[in-house]
């Protein structure tokens, strides 16, 4: 089972979790990776390194996980199933595992046209359900997709990303059951901006009996500019309100009103029921983050 | 039906520039029906490009030469006159119709008229869209009559995925998210627990993926 994970100790025991995004460098060196790690390495409980996020190339986020694990700090991996098929999904369970890596988020990743290699032949030959299916099957039944043995099982706690922002709404709990049922241990929602909508879908999702233990942790970015909010405002599977980004029009130092904003958006998703947790997502702003952990 | 579009003329004229005597081929079938590779089209090109290679001083001879289906071998040995007289063929059929004339005339060099898009229907005049990938184990009748794979850029079967808004694809607003659509066609037929199933994983290799693709039917063989 997923005896390693630090952050399903803390769940069960009902504390809320704090876990940073951070920004994996674009460079063969874990230089910045380590300074960004030691502004947040006693703030937070675990850090959440994204998969190439944007379907851009980043540093493999196997390596930055090792890297930030050594020092101490507990990772959760993201593992997406645009760059891997089911052979490869496999392997990196297993690596991931056998690195001690105890926590893996399972993502169907941004489509390779949304980034700056659109020429990329996809891969997807697993979606994300799937993929979560195949990783509680390694852990819990021993076997492998096709029904192989798996030699020494891996210790993993099971994550997948769900969007309370995309479509259908209605829909969008029986998505999440299916993800919960094929294995998931928690959920991980894209970045919260629109309290109203987060407070419908929590809402459904609470109605589903089957989904009321499941933790979920809250995304959140810290907004910092207009262009910023709006260019997220324009990213898929997002949701900025027109009323955030006015108010970061209309303030003099719109840094100071992103982190006004943020604090009012963790204030209130952590008096969510349900949410057990948040991630927030760095990014190369792990100072600010810092900041706002205080 | 296959459709395409024609190739870019400047690329057109660049591939056949050593040549001075052409057979330019169209096909009666699906690319006659989309107006990209048809006799019409076959003469629009072979006058293209000899005006092109008029203009820069040099002369182009073509024959021009359109049969039923150019997949065929029946079909393609009414090439064989034309063929001969001529150094060069340009086809403007399919792929395959392309690959059938390139083996049936393997001393000639064969070049593509157009690019092959994808098996679909005019959704309106003008208007082509992309419906099935040949994907060799059909599942339209779990998915409502929307085929995923040829319909989500993630060719997923647990859609949709946490792109989708709106409606629409995260890959181009401009496209409808097929999930959604599944999803509004199974609950408009009152088939809404059956996406409530994990689908599982999918064996590829009757498609694309298990290498290229031979149908052999001993009923049919002589």
């Amino acid at each position: 089972m997923s005896a390693n994970s630090g952050l399903k100790k803390l769940l069960e025991k009902g504390e809320f979790v704090i876990i940073a995004g951070i920004g994996i460098p674009r460079g063969a060196d874990f230089k910045p990776l380590e300074e960004r790690y030691k502004l947040l390495e006693k703030k937070v409980n675990a850090f959440f390194i994204p998969d190439n996020p944007g379907a851009n190339v980043h540093l493999l986020g196997l390596a930055a996980a090792v890297h930030i694990e050594k020092r101490g700090g507990e990772t959760v991996l993201e593992l997406n199933c645009r760059d891997r098929n089911r052979i490869a999904i496999q392997s990196s369970i297993l690596g991931a595992a056998a690195l001690g890596i105890p926590n893996l988020l399972f993502s169907t990743g941004d489509h390779q046209t949304l980034g700056n290699f659109r020429g990329a032949k996809r891969v997807y030959d697993v979606d994300l359900t799937q993929a979560i299916q195949i990783a509680r099957g390694m852990r819990d039944e021993k076997k492998f997709s096709n029904g192989e043995e798996v030699e020494q099982p891996p210790s993993i706690f099971i994550g997948a990303e769900v969007n309370p922002f995309a479509d259908p709404l209605e829909f969008r709990p029986a998505l999440m059951a299916k993800k919960v049922e094929a294995g998931a241990d928690f959920v991980q929602t894209r970045a919260v901006f629109d309290l109203e909508r987060f407070g419908k879908w929590i809402k459904l999702v609470r109605q589903q009996e089957s989904l009321q233990k499941t933790p979920i942790l809250a995304g959140i970015i810290p907004l910092v500019s207009v262009e910023q909010a709006k260019a997220l405002q324009e990213a898929p599977g997002m949701m900025v309100p027109d009323s955030l980004i006015q108010r970061l029009e209309s303030s003099g130092k719109p840094e100071e009103e992103g982190i006004k904003i943020a604090k009012e958006i963790l204030t209130q998703v952590k008096k969510t029921e349900g949410v057990r947790g948040i991630v927030l997502h760095a990014g190369g702003m792990e100072s600010l983050v810092s900041d706002l952990i205080k | 039906m296959i459709t395409a579009v024609r190739k870019p003329l400047n690329e057109i004229i660049e591939m056949v520039a050593p040549y001075e005597k052409i057979l330019v081929t169209g096909c009666g079938t699906c690319v006659t029906i989309d107006y990209s590779g048809g006799a019409k089209e076959a003469a629009i090109l072979a006058s293209q490009l000899r005006i092109a290679r008029r203009l820069g001083g040099k002369k182009l001879e073509t024959l021009e030469q359109t049969v039923e289906r150019q997949c065929e071998w029946e079909f393609v040995k009414e090439f064989t006159d034309h063929a001969a007289e001529c150094q060069a063929i340009i086809s403007m059929a399919c792929g395959a119709g392309i690959q059938t004339v390139a083996a049936a005339f393997p001393d000639k060099p064969i070049f593509p008229g157009v690019n092959t898009r994808f098996i679909g229907m005019p959704q309106k005049q003008g208007v082509w869209e992309e419906r099935c990938v040949c994907c060799g184990n059909c599942v339209l009748h779990l998915t409502g009559g929307l085929c995923p794979f040829a319909r989500c850029a993630k060719t997923l079967l647990n859609g949709p995925c946490e792109g989708s808004q709106n409606g629409k694809c995260e890959v181009n607003r401009e496209l409808d998210c097929v999930w959604q659509q599944i999803y509004d066609s199974l609950k408009e037929k009152g088939r809404l627990a059956d996406l409530r199933k994990i689908f599982p994983l999918r064996d590829w290799s009757t498609g694309e993926d298990g290498g290229y693709r031979i149908t052999v039917r001993e009923d049919m063989m002589l």
